[in-house]
């Protein structure tokens, strides 16, 4: 039911590489998850509302600007002055 | 043993009136996690200023200043909660050599209280498990039986209380990753209600789900631990509004007049024979301390682990999208990669379970696929909402196992996912609805744990603490091992 071609897709849609060895494993894998979540079917839930939250976040706090004292460029391990290193768009 | 055990309450006493020092204890501990940690594996990273941080709190002692609840107490950290300066891993290649710049305001709160964080707590990957088994650094043993998994995905702090690594420890519970290492390893582990303790600072996995929870090796200490931890935080939003809240004060008043609910589907299809027994005996146990048992039946039950896993897997996909490999962790230089090729290397590093979970993530949240799985489950939600609301109006707390078995052996389940996550369907419930639950400590089959779960409705912590403290006290077992 679910593919080798379409567990691919969503490796590429996750941009996750899968070796062909993982490809194999996990598709079995996948499609057994899969088949197991489609107890879902079983019910029909037409009138229910489906909950996001428990309790609904109605208040805001005043968009205040609050500096922050940690150095989070710290982390990063391809820097340069106040820029981080990304890969060339092509 | 002994003196390595002391409760934190007693503990933090003897530090306070000077009869014990703080910076011997933690030194004591330290020197017992030497010892046993090539054969339990329950810590990643130790925090070198341990001891230091402790002299601090001998000499706050010595001169008379406010020292906090915890002062001097050893706290096990589950390494997917940020500390300042200590690295954390997540158990992930990922976050290999990540040390945050920021504590989580859990942690915050601890040192006010003059807690000192001993180390980083091993955990499958991410928290995504229930066995530690997927860690990136190697599994953790059960102290009980080292051939046998300590549940996950908190499982290397449970580790360190069974095996006296620790006082205390922080734990996170998505689907029940506090209270099933909880149970495997005869420890006190609870799941707070969803908005009582800050997430800030907590790794994200599936955030309207997970929830980080304190465990001890007695009642009392988890009470304790919570009264410091809990309340409302500007930082996460998701917090209810509770403040200054002492889970210890009523704990001993006893459960006289209480309606306890022992839920039918817990224990029959897949429960072991003891584990069912056990609960029957905790049920008559409750009952000669002055509650009330009837069994009930949650129809919505069968419908939770697919509900539970669409929505766990479809916040997984999205919250583990952060990591590019170019903000933090990883360190792959871009130079040369083009842009998908970057990521789609750099990604590849998750371990085979995160993999999984990010990739049937997708698989829900698909256009086409949305409302056959991810509306379906949000549904359920509303559905079990409704359905405890209602068992709420007639009962006060209900009882049932925390797992359908007793701790197996290492590497029996890893090949099958489906098989470990149905290890799962007696936890997953609180986390589906919001409701506290907590693993207490029931028995033992030939040397291998129980736990027994409660569960109350939103904000019922305090009743939850006074039952489970009711059954500690005429339920004696033991809660460490010499390993």
């Amino acid at each position: 039911m679910v593919s080798k071609e379409e567990v691919k897709h969503l490796a590429w849609l996750a941009r996750m590489e899968l070796t062909d060895k993982e490809l194999e494993v996990y598709t079995k894998q996948v499609e057994q998850i899969i088949s197991y979540l489609d107890t879902l079917d079983k019910i029909s839930l037409q009138d229910i509302k489906p909950l996001k939250a428990g309790i609904a976040y109605t208040k805001f706090r005043e968009d205040e600007i609050v500096e922050s004292k940690e150095d989070t460029l710290s982390v990063v391990k391809n820097a340069k002055d106040r820029f981080v290193k990304a890969p060339k768009m092509v | 043993m002994d003196a390595l055990t002391l409760d934190a309450n007693e503990l933090t006493s003897q530090i306070k009136n000077g009869s014990v020092s703080a910076e011997d204890y933690v030194a004591r501990i330290l020197d017992r996690v030497k010892k046993v940690e090539n054969t339990v594996h329950s810590y990643i990273t130790l925090n070198d200023h341990a001891i230091e941080e402790a002299r601090k709190i001998d000499k706050m002692v010595k001169s008379g200043e406010r020292t906090g609840r915890l002062a001097g107490v050893p706290v096990a950290v589950k390494d997917n909660i940020c500390t300042r300066g200590l690295r954390t891993t997540c158990a992930s290649k990922m976050l290999e050599d990540y040390v945050p710049p920021y504590n989580a305001t859990v942690i915050d709160k601890l040192q006010h209280e003059g807690a000192i964080i001993l180390g980083k707590t091993n955990l499958d990957e991410f928290a995504m498990g229930s066995t530690t088994e997927f860690s990136n650094f190697g599994p953790t043993k059960n102290p009980w039986d080292i051939s046998r998994v300590p549940g996950g995905s908190s499982g290397g702090s449970a580790a360190s209380l069974a095996a006296a690594e620790a006082t205390l420890a922080l734990g996170s519970d998505t689907g029940g990753s506090i209270r099933c290492p909880a149970s495997f390893c005869s420890v006190v582990g609870l799941k707070p209600t969803y908005g009582l303790v800050s997430r800030f600072g907590l790794v994200s996995f599936a955030n309207s789900l997970e929830l980080i929870g304190p465990m001890g090796r007695s009642t009392d200490d988890v009470a304790l631990m919570l009264s410091c931890i809990a309340g409302r935080d500007s930082m996460d939003h998701t917090t209810l509004d509770v403040d200054n809240m002492d889970y210890t004060s009523k704990i001993k008043q006893g459960i006289k007049g209480v309606k306890i609910g022992i839920v039918k589907e817990m224990i029959s299809d897949g429960v072991d024979d003891v584990v069912a027994k056990t609960v029957h005996d905790a049920a008559n146990k409750l009952e000669s301390l002055g509650a009330s048992i009837e069994e009930i039946s949650i129809n919505s039950l069968q419908y939770a682990l697919a509900s539970y896993y669409t929505i766990a897997m479809a916040e997984v996909s999205s919250n583990l999208a952060r990591y590019d490999g170019i903000r933090y962790g990883l360190n792959m230089n871009p130079e040369g990669f083009a842009w998908n090729a970057y990521y789609t290397k750099a990604r590849s590093n998750f371990g085979s379970e995160v993999k999984r979970r990010i990739m049937i993530g997708t698989y829900v949240l698909s256009s086409g696929y949305y409302g056959k799985y991810y509306l379906k489950a949000q549904q359920v939600r509303t559905l079990m909402r409704q359905e405890l609301a209602g068992i709420f109006k007639k009962l006060d707390l209900l009882i049932a196992p925390t797992m359908p078995v007793v701790p197996f052996k290492i590497g029996e389940k890893i090949d099958e996912p489906l098989k470990m996550y149905m290890a799962d369907i007696d936890t997953v419930i609180a986390n589906l609805t919001g409701v506290p639950a907590i693993s207490v400590p029931c028995a033992f089959k030939d040397h291998l744990p129980i736990g027994l779960q409660i569960l109350g409705n939103h904000l019922s912590e305090e009743l939850l603490l006074r039952a489970a403290y009711a059954f500690e006290q005429v339920n004696d077992v033991k809660k460490v091992v010499d390993v």
